[in-house]
């Protein structure tokens, strides 16, 4: 597995194309938000314009999780190493370029439009735990709409609903963080979004065997 | 004539169910006055909904762990049929909103999780149409209703239970079966639920019937 993750790297730190695709993707919407919303929104236009540009951001992103890299290729992979390893390398590849990349996003926006509010320390605690499951059902998506042979929009349509659940959680308890609820309230919400993390990681680990396996 | 008798039983409980669901008496109830007769339909439609995407759930899972074209139809239309009934449950429960909450739609989490797992159950006919090769149609498509299936149950089950809902039984409402569905409506409610989800396992069989039919002429 850990073999797999470093050829990962590798083989991204040859083209480093999905690095620099993903910070001008943070940058320009970044960028676009703050000609949208004016400076200082309030949290609940800041939350949810985060929670945005993080769906939108996360699916470039991992669109090509799984890409076909040929039949060959799928075929030597499929030799030397179980399925399993092949899915949790590639999530968490994947899982941590989400976080650097949700940090980034943060990052930008605070720049842009300001931060939110005092509690914007427990807020990105909120969007990083959430964006673990993100990346998560993600990565399971990808890999269907890849093993399917089909492209993004396929991704983007079967991904949408799947990410509500993920996405409506965490915005409600980043807004709950952000309005300055005590940390057991807005808890319940971290712990739903850690176990909806957890919960699609097993599916994947269970399924994937069979998506994998033509 | 050959008939079989959940058949029957079902015809029957239909019947009982719109007769005794529209004539019988209810409690007279603030707000909801006539409109708690809906119970009798609309909380049908979901059950039965349930029930069919439960089947397809299980047909999914037989087909991975046993590859055969029948179980992956057997799902697919049980995903179909269980998606008519989600968007009758929808409709119904519109109405039943307009004259009790005021709205046709309203943000309340209950609602939101409907229209996600409709929603996933589109993308589910979206993938399904997207794949020529009826093997690989079959695998993929399993993955992701089990996939979908999963992660629906947990948010219509978890979401409710985080935000408020204008739902009985969820926010501090209490839930019908505490105060209100009186042992008159549960003569009712109980046969009622039992012949929606009939219903919608008679239109199953039909349609995977017909399309075993339309299978062995093709070949």
């Amino acid at each position: 597995m850990w073999t797999l993750l470093r050829h990962l790297w590798v083989l991204e730190w040859r083209t480093k194309y999905r690095v620099y695709n993903s910070l001008l993707y943070a940058l320009s919407t970044s960028f676009i938000a703050s000609l949208v919303v004016s400076r200082y929104p309030g949290v609940s236009v800041w939350s949810g314009l985060m929670w945005f540009l993080m769906l939108f951001n996360s699916i470039t992103a991992c669109s090509d999780a799984f890409r076909n890299e040929g039949e060959r290729r799928h075929i030597f992979y499929r030799q030397l190493s179980r399925p399993e390893d092949i899915f949790f390398s590639r999530f968490l590849f994947h899982g941590l370029f989400g976080l650097l990349l949700v940090c980034l996003q943060f990052g930008l926006l605070c720049f842009f439009i300001g931060a939110p509010s005092a509690h914007w320390s427990s807020m990105f605690l909120h969007i990083l735990i959430g964006s673990v499951s993100l990346m998560g059902v993600l990565s399971l998506t990808s890999a269907i709409a890849a093993m399917s042979g089909n492209n993004v929009s396929m991704m983007a349509v079967m991904s949408f609903p799947l990410l509500i659940p993920v996405l409506m959680i965490g915005l409600e308890g980043t807004l709950q963080a952000g309005l300055g609820d005590s940390l057991e309230q807005a808890w319940k919400f971290a712990l739903g979004n850690m176990a909806m993390g957890g919960l699609v990681a097993a599916l994947g680990y269970l399924l994937f065997p069979y998506l994998w396996n033509t | 004539m050959n008939i079989s008798w959940w058949k029957l039983g079902t015809a029957v409980l239909i019947v009982y169910a719109l007769v005794a669901g529209l004539m019988g008496t209810v409690p007279r109830l603030v707000v909801l006055n006539e409109t708690i007769r809906n119970l009798y339909y609309h909380v049908g439609m979901w059950f039965s909904m349930l029930a069919l995407w439960t089947g397809s759930l299980v047909f999914s899972i037989k087909y991975l762990s046993k590859p055969d074209l029948i179980s992956d139809l057997k799902a697919s239309k049980a995903a179909s049929i269980g998606f008519y009934m989600g968007i009758l449950g929808l409709l119904t429960g519109m109405l039943w909103a307009q004259f009790t909450w005021g709205r046709f739609w309203t943000n309340d989490p209950k609602l939101n999780g409907t229209a996600i797992s409709l929603l996933a159950y589109l993308a589910y006919f979206v993938l399904r149409g997207s794949m020529e090769d009826p093997m690989t149609r079959a695998r993929i498509s399993a993955v992701y209703n089990i996939f979908a299936f999963v992660l629906m149950i947990v948010f219509i089950q978890v979401l409710p239970r985080l935000t408020d809902s204008l739902h009985p039984g969820n926010g501090g409402n209490p839930a019908f079966g505490e105060y209100d569905l009186d042992r008159q409506m549960r003569w009712v409610f109980y046969p009622a639920m039992i012949a929606w989800i009939g219903m919608g396992y008679w239109i199953w069989d039909i349609r995977c019937r017909i399309e075993k039919l339309k299978m062995a002429h093709s070949f």
